[in-house]
């Protein structure tokens, strides 16, 4: 379409225009419709003069409508068809602050509406909302109410993600609505720029407010403890409690999970209190013994009233926490495995116990990592780990301890740790000084592991079958090979991952996005094409996991080919349907020596655990074993200082150099990175990837520098013990949190200034730099977002020069914790409607009733119909240059219908043949006249007549005989000539007009075809005379 | 004169070349056709979409038709009646349980009423829970879907790998007497390590079973790797079996004997025939077969007797006319059903030569 730059409508700012169902994207154009017309009037005047009025008028309307037709395809027509139906989304809040009978009664709601007002072709979609919004039915004229599957956690409340995915989800072929069903608190997101962007859209959004009030409710505020306190110390536990009216009930306090005695005169450990309408403080006096972090737990238990009647509705919000952290001697936290084996740490811990360092030995299936747990220590030391026992959000902790809280890491190897330990991709691989994956260079056996994957039919099976795979293939190394199998519905069993190898692992994380999770019939063909990828490999190693529900088909003869070639099959069950498919996979594994795992739902999250255990198989390549041979050791460093050289080891874990501030310590085979420091974030790790034990280590233990060396390498990442005149106090003030820091010296003066380096490990997993401000001597403070329910924790170094000149410059280190107990779900104690009819305002919708009868959910008043539109303008365009067609025909041809119609009866009657016989006479005559005219007297005349009429005079009969004539000068002219060659006297300029108008008066029947017809069958007479 | 006589019928035969040209743009504006190759599905109308509301679909694996409503089983456990004009549901409901998986198979017979005399019935092969359930099926669609209690006639089988026991029930087929008056036998294929056909008589009593499991590379053995559905072909007393992962047909005659396989395991390149997990089963009026398969996403009509493959419809796609696979067909007069499971949809098609099913 023509886009010229004056005539741009865009650039003319015009819209487009409807002309009943049509509607013009350029109307601009439709400017030459009168423009052209009025030319088109006025050359016709001239042009179509000598037409008869009738035929005047038929062409002059021709080509009125060929302009119209033209200007209008310019003009970008489209046929346009609006929709009927409507589209209802139904947001349903399903978080805990609605209480249950009102989703109930929501549910309920909606299925009478649809009864009554959806019509057959309306569409109902529903959507809950609680902390994220989930589609239960995409809009569609079947739904006819609400059925819920996962909705996901109810801890929260995000209203502006379900209109959001209502307006994402709205069909377009019909007009749009959305009814929320809420009690109108959301703990996350906008619903007013939602609304605003329902408005923008045109979707009104009905309101059905769920009301509600909690005129019975004590809630605990908050439980104020100090951030920091000396060993020892008494101090105040503050527990402020809002209550709506006057309740009695018991209030208990819990350290560190044990209960406190509050009232040694009963027997109970909790105390009877009394509360006020309003806000009460209760304060506890609690001595603090033992170093590190001290979390505070307070619980209130509301009596009954005497009627029965409940005090306290909502049990959520009746506990609050908040941690002290103890100064005091630094600690070691010793993780090994007691799973019956050698005591692996045992001299390590014996060597660090004699230098003067505490530590605390525990099995990690026994320990709850978690910042809080964990900052009651000053370094981890985990001795020959593997992943397997460290959930994912384990690993992450223990990331941020070191990183956030700045704690420090010990990892010394083994047969299972590192790289053998399936830590390779793990969270907890970033705070490591070495990279675990080997070294591009090195020649050393493969492993070769291939994937076969049916169904996880489980709730948000795909993400979790996803999951699983990414971690089986991330703890693999760049140098093994994987491949993936699965059943696809296109393509049936085939490989999503050939098998290659890992490499950077973008390509087996691209297939792992491609899964599709089939329905596998049988087993067989999967297993026979992993083995056929797994022997064309060259590896050491070679394992397959299968993961499945278990009731495809299984033969044995596959399993004898896995056995003949020596590959192992582990399988796990993820929701086997029945003892049959738990003996399918059973037998799968145990035939070829591979392991059986089965995971029930609430147990998905341990899926991606076994995947890496089971990964492990093919990642023994990574231990070298040979004869012992000393670390090469790296001079100038710290932590080897005063040692000249270290004992020879007979084994080690291969790992690679990081590049950065890492730095390696001791070297092994090849350059081999075996010991390793730096630092990260706020604290430091270690690693050493031989053994502590006598396995590849014999001689150590024996060594005299064993302390010296241990003790070193552990002091060396340990974090800094903090000062106890270095205080942290924290207060809440709504979604942040106020971190007061009072700093004085050893002889109580405050310290003028201070630089601190903080970081705090959010709930969420990530962590965020805390800046101080100093506000005045010694008072440092920073504000920090504390949004989300959970447990924040802050890690604090400083430094200060000394307060009094020739003094220590001040060095050290502070944590402190701020514990949100629940989410603000469960701090609301009525509704908030008056949100609600702000937004049914804003966007033009209705605060429904009670009457779902009544509600008329689908309603069409002031919805904007969908319209579907369908360019035309080639066809208009076509019809157009076909009328232009006809207008050419109405003004050159003419055709007597009437004669046309008595021809074609003549015709038919007459039979081809004879018409033949007529035509060939006539041609035959025609042939004989012009020979007599070329040879007879009359042959120097006609010669003069052609050279007057321009050369027109031989084939003028016929073609005058198809046209009209036209009132041109010139052409008045020729036509004299025409009939003069034909045999008659030329005429005078006189005697033509006299003529012409005299043919006028005659009427229509003597104009056109009619006439040249007649003059035809006179020429032919004469020249049947001659 | 000769010449122009000569060209006189070029003239005309420049006529519709011009018509042609005319026409042509028209076409650009909608009025052209698109032609279909024969692997697609010629759909004439869709039933169903995804969903878990009646009229919707959450993975169908199961259908057959009573002749004038289509009952389909899905993965919501659920057993529709689908008017096959508009795809509306009529009465349903869901399986008494579910939790351990869902129904595969759906077979639409008679079964003794209440007071003995035959009437229509659903036998729903509940898989998971390794029984037969028997149903007697609603008279007339509702005006409105309607979820109703239905009306249980019998069930038998329980886990186990004894006679007469369970693992995972695919089918049922029913065999009547020739007058039509009385049932003679069922048949009950199953997998999952028992992978045979039980057979019982009208009161539900074992009498034998057919096969066992296998890879089916010994054409003399009855050797079955998953059968997934089966029918009866009264007139040459045949009962016909897909064996889904030996990627055959099996015929037998209704006493076990083997007649012959269709089909292969380890089929050859230039195989008459071939088969990718044939899944569905349904026997048509001129007593051919139309086989579903679900590894090849299409429908393929077979003559049992002669083993040829007559006609292949559709091909692998989320789009008009193709299929994910497909579990099952029904066809009811000239419509055939394909119960496009991966599409969460049934295809509605008159394919050529498809007439008159039983499943």
């Amino acid at each position: 379409m023509p886009t010229l730059g004056p005539l741009n409508p865009a650039s003319l700012g015009l819209a487009s225009l409807n002309l009943g169902p049509i509607e013009f994207l350029q109307p601009i154009w439709l400017i030459l419709i009168p423009v052209l017309v009025a030319l088109s009037l006025w050359i016709a005047r001239r042009s179509l003069a000598g037409l008869g009025r009738s035929t005047r008028a038929v062409a002059l309307a021709i080509r009125v409508l060929v302009i119209i037709l033209l200007a209008g395809a310019i003009a970008e027509p489209q046929l346009r068809k609006e929709s009927k139906d409507v589209a209802v989304s139904a947001v349903i809040d399903a978080s805990r602050s609605v209480p249950t009978q009102l989703q109930q009664a929501t549910e309920q709601y909606l299925s009478e509406a649809a009864t009554e007002s959806k019509k057959p072709d309306d569409r109902l979609g529903t959507i809950t909302v609680a902390k994220d919004a989930i589609v239960q039915s995409l809009p569609s004229k079947a739904v006819t109410g609400v059925d819920r599957q996962y909705v996901g956690g109810l801890d929260g409340t995000n209203l502006a993600a379900g209109i959001q995915l209502a307006l994402a989800t709205t069909p377009k072929d019909a007009a749009a609505r959305v009814a929320l069903f809420s009690d109108g608190l959301e703990t996350a997101g906008s619903l007013l720029q939602a609304a605003e962007a329902a408005r923008a859209a045109g979707v009104p959004i009905d309101v059905f407010p769920l009301r509600y009030r909690y005129d019975n409710e004590v809630i605990i505020d908050r439980v104020v403890t100090p951030g920091t306190a000396r060993e020892g110390e008494t101090m105040n536990i503050r527990v402020v409690i809002t209550a709506t009216r006057p309740a009695s009930g018991r209030l208990s306090i819990q350290e560190n999970g044990a209960p406190i005695d509050l009232d040694p005169t009963t027997d109970s450990m909790g105390v009877a209190v009394s509360l006020n309408q309003g806000t009460n403080v209760l304060s506890v006096p609690v001595p603090v013994s033992g170093r590190g972090a001290h979390e505070f737990k307070a619980t209130f238990e509301a009596d009954r009233a005497a009627s029965g009647m409940l005090i306290d509705a909502i049990v959520e919000n009746n506990t609050g926490s908040s941690v002290t952290f103890v100064s005091g001697e630094g600690r070691a936290l010793v993780l090994r495995s007691m799973d019956g084996g050698p005591d692996e740490s045992a001299e390590l811990v014996r060597a660090l116990l004699e230098s003067g360092i505490r530590c605390e030995v525990v099995d990690p299936g026994r320990f709850d990592i978690n910042l809080t747990n964990l900052n009651t220590y000053d370094v981890v030391i985990m001795v020959n780990q593997d992943a397997y026992p460290y959930s994912f959000q384990a690993q992450e902790v223990l990331r941020q301890y070191v990183h956030d809280t700045g704690g420090g890491l010990v990892m010394i190897g083994g047969d299972k740790a590192f790289g053998a330990g399936g830590w390779i991709g793990s969270p907890l691989e970033d705070a490591l000084p070495i990279r675990l994956d080997p070294p591009q260079k090195r020649q050393m056996p493969r492993g070769a592991l291939a994937l076969v994957i049916h169904s996880v039919e489980v709730p948000q099976g795909t993400y979790w079958g996803k999951k699983i795979c990414e971690a089986a293939v991330n703890s693999l190394s760049r140098l093994d090979y994987v491949g993936i199998v699965e059943y696809g519905w296109q393509s049936g069993v085939d490989w999503t991952l050939p098998m290659q190898l890992k490499g950077d692992g973008s390509a087996a994380q691209a297939a792992i996005t491609r899964l599709v999770f089939g329905d596998m019939p049988d087993f067989d063909p999967s297993l026979d094409l992993a083995l056929q990828g797994l022997m064309s490999v060259d590896a050491g190693q070679r394992h397959v996991i299968v993961i499945s529900d278990g009731d495809p088909n299984l033969g044995k003869p596959v399993l004898d080919r896995y056995r003949a070639a020596n590959v192992t099959i582990s399988a796990v069950g993820v929701n086997p349907h029945s003892a049959g498919d738990v003996q399918t996979l059973q037998r799968m594994a145990r035939y070829t020596n591979g392991t059986y795992y089965e995971v029930a739902n609430n147990a998905l999250a341990t899926l991606p655990q076994i995947f890496i255990k089971e990964a492990q198989t093919v990642k023994r390549t990574l231990i070298w074993e040979g004869d012992a041979f000393q670390p090469t050791m790296v001079a100038g460093v710290d932590t080897l200082r005063g040692i000249g050289a270290v004992p020879p080891i007979s084994g080690y874990v291969v790992a690679a150099d990081r590049e950065g501030l890492s730095q390696v310590t001791l070297r092994g085979k090849e350059d081999d990175p075996v010991g390793a420091q730096w630092q990260y974030g706020l604290g430091r790790s270690v690693t050493f990837t031989s053994d502590a034990t006598t396995r590849w280590a014999k001689s150590w233990p024996a060594w005299g520098q064993y302390k010296q060396f241990w003790e070193q390498m552990v002091r060396w990442a340990m974090r800094p013990s903090g000062s106890p005149n270095v205080r942290v106090t924290t207060e809440p003030r709504g979604d942040q949190t106020l971190v007061v820091v009072e700093a004085v010296d050893e002889e109580g003066h405050r310290l003028p200034t201070a630089t601190f380096q903080g970081r705090m490990a959010t709930p969420d997993g990530q962590g965020a730099p805390i800046t101080l401000r100093q506000v005045g001597p010694g008072r440092f403070e920073a504000l920090i977002d504390t949004p989300e329910s959970g447990t924040y924790v802050m890690g604090m170094r400083y430094a200060a020069p000394p307060a009094a000149e020739g003094g220590p410059a001040v060095e050290g280190s502070v944590q402190a914790a701020v514990i949100k107990p629940f989410a603000d779900e469960f701090r609301a104690l009525q509704d908030n409607a008056a949100l609600l009819q702000q937004v049914a305002e804003r966007t033009g919708g209705r605060v429904l009733g009670n009457d779902a009868r009544a509600a008329d959910l689908w309603n069409r008043d002031g919805l904007k119909m969908p319209v579907s539109t369908r360019a035309i303008w080639l066809a208009v365009a076509i019809a157009g240059i076909g009328l232009f067609l006809a207008d050419v025909a109405v003004r050159r041809v003419r055709l007597d219908v009437v004669k046309a119609y008595h021809a074609a009866r003549r015709g038919m009657h007459r039979g081809r043949d004879k018409t033949g016989m007529q035509l060939e006479g006539l041609q035959a005559a025609r042939a004989k006249a012009q020979e007599r005219l070329r040879t007879g007297p009359g042959a120097e005349a006609q010669d003069r007549d052609v050279s007057r009429s321009g050369g027109h005079a031989q084939p003028l009969a016929p073609t005058v005989a198809k046209r009209k004539f036209e009132a041109t000068d010139e052409q008045a002219r020729a036509a004299p000539s025409s009939k003069v060659a034909l045999g008659g006297e030329a005429e005078t300029p006189e005697q033509q007009k006299r003529r012409a108008t005299e043919q006028k008066k005659t009427g229509e029947e003597e104009e056109g075809m009619s006439r040249l017809l007649k003059a035809k069958r006179r020429a032919q007479d004469e020249m049947k005379d001659d | 004169m000769p010449d122009q006589t000569a060209r006189a019928p070029r003239r005309r035969a420049v006529l519709p070349l011009v018509a042609c040209a005319v026409v042509w743009p028209l076409g650009l504006v909608g009025c052209g056709g698109e032609a279909k190759s024969e692997a697609e599905i010629p759909t004439e109308r869709v039933l169903g979409e995804p969903g878990t509301f009646p009229g919707q679909f959450a993975y169908p694996r199961a259908i057959d038709s009573d002749g004038e409503y289509l009952w389909v089983v899905d993965k919501a456990a659920r057993v529709q009646q689908i008017d096959p004009a508009t795809g509306r549901a009529g009465a349903w409901w869901r399986m008494p349980e579910f939790d351990l998986g869902k129904p595969t198979g759906i077979t639409v017979a008679e079964a003794p009423g209440p007071d003995g005399a035959l009437i229509p019935a659903l036998y729903v092969a509940d898989t998971h829970y390794h029984r037969v359930m028997v149903y007697a099926i609603p008279t007339a669609l509702p005006e409105r879907p309607a979820e109703i209690e239905p009306e249980l006639l019998s069930q038998f089988g329980a886990f186990g790998q004894e006679p007469g026991q369970f693992i995972y029930p695919t089918d049922v087929a029913v065999l009547m007497s020739d007058d039509g008056s009385k049932i003679e036998r069922i048949y009950v294929s199953e997998y999952g390590g028992n992978d045979r056909i039980s057979v019982f008589d009208a009161e539900e009593r074992f009498l034998f079973a057919i096969g066992g499991p296998g890879e089916g590379l010994d054409p003399k053995a009855i050797e079955f790797a998953r059968p997934q559905s089966m029918a009866i072909d009264t007139a040459r007393r045949e009962l016909i079996v897909t064996d889904a992962c030996n990627h055959r047909l099996g015929r037998f005659t209704l006493d076990g004997e083997l007649l012959g396989w269709i089909g292969s395991p380890t089929p050859a390149p230039d195989a008459p025939v071939k088969f990718e997990f044939p899944y569905g089963l349904l026997l048509l009026d001129d007593s051919t077969v139309l086989v579903t398969e679900f590894g090849g996403s299409r429908v393929q009509q077979v003559d049992p007797v002669t083993g040829a493959s007559l006609r292949t419809f559709g091909h692998a796609g989320r789009g008009e006319g193709e299929v994910a696979t497909p579990w099952a067909s029904a066809v009811i007069g000239r419509e055939t059903y394909l119960l496009d499971s991966g599409n969460n949809r049934i295809l509605v098609a008159k394919l050529p030569g498809v007439e008159g099913g039983r499943g």
